[in-house]
């Protein structure tokens, strides 16, 4: 069994620092795979939570926070729901709000298979110099049938003020923990 | 010619040379947009104006596998060489001024209107 990687400023928030805003959600994967439309519910959900506190009423759906929040979290809920490793398994998001800081993270249990893919992923992500010529090329590359490269992780940290971090940690010959962590740097809200 | 699901509604104005998109597309997979690639590829036939308009400016929400079938869009009709292509976006929702230009990089060609 490998040890654990971790990618990316994983601790650039101390885990014991208590934040202004905390959410935590449990789900099961196979729910949101099932009735899809639960992963924009989330989303949107989570990003309320964070956007009512800059903007009141109902106009806070309005704010270019509420969007690009839920825009952010829509993507690691869809990563949660399409690669967590069993029927029965769980995926735990949590919401932690310092300032202008969001620590968004999403971690599920995925098979080594799995695991080892998403981590060659990130670390190609991490380690480009050129953000635009990686979509370009992507995209270039889906034109001609290749299906395997998506773009959620790699819009995130190319348009949105987003520093992101991952850890995989081997749990079982069978299971590696998966927790992706997107610290969004608030702008304007 | 229409692409409508519980949450959006996508349609081809001929006379007008517009796709105008509204609401939320959030699905899960390139194959769940086919339908809208089809729609597209359609309207980009079919249009007799020079400039096919994709207006944007009520779609609140598009996640990456929208974003990837509208790319493959572009490239498909750059390769093409027509129609041009114009995309109206709304500067006040995130999604759209953070990630439309990315279809400049694309095709440096094609038009892009942020209001």
């Amino acid at each position: 069994m490998m040890s654990e990687r971790v990618y990316g400023q994983y601790d650039l928030i101390p885990d014991e620092l208590v934040p202004e805003a905390y959410l935590e959600v449990t789900v099961q994967p196979i729910d949101l795979t099932t009735h899809w439309k639960r992963t924009s519910l989330l989303a949107d959900m989570m990003a309320g939570y964070v956007a009512s506190a800059f903007r009141g009423g109902h106009r806070f759906r309005e704010s270019p926070v509420y969007n690009a929040v839920s825009t952010v979290m829509q993507e690691l809920v869809e990563n949660a729901a399409k690669f967590s490793r069993q029927r029965d398994a769980q995926a735990r998001l949590r919401l932690r709000h310092f300032d202008r800081v969001l620590q968004i993270q999403v971690q599920n249990d995925v098979t080594p298979a799995t695991a080892a893919v998403f981590e060659t992923h990130v670390k190609g992500l991490l380690a480009a110099k050129d953000l635009d010529g990686v979509y370009v090329k992507t995209m270039e590359g889906r034109r001609l049938g290749d299906q395997q490269s998506g773009i959620g992780l790699l819009l995130m940290i190319k348009d949105y003020p987003v520093k992101l971090a991952v850890r995989l940690a081997p749990k079982s010959p069978e299971c590696t923990v998966v927790t992706v962590r997107a610290h969004y740097f608030l702008e304007e809200a | 010619m229409q692409f409508i699901n519980d949450d959006s509604s996508v349609t081809f104005d001929a006379n007008a040379a517009t796709v105008k998109f509204a609401g939320t597309l959030r699905l899960p997979n390139a194959k769940a947009y086919e339908g809208l690639s089809a729609l597209l590829l359609d309207a980009a036939t079919k249009v007799t104006a020079p400039v096919l308009c994709l207006d944007v400016r009520e779609l609140l929400f598009l996640n990456s596998s929208g974003i990837t079938t509208l790319s493959l869009f572009v490239i498909n009709t750059r390769n093409k060489g027509k129609p041009r292509l114009k995309v109206l976006g709304a500067q006040g929702v995130a999604w759209q001024h953070k990630s439309l230009s990315n279809f400049k990089k694309l095709w440096a060609d094609l038009e892009l209107v942020l209001s």
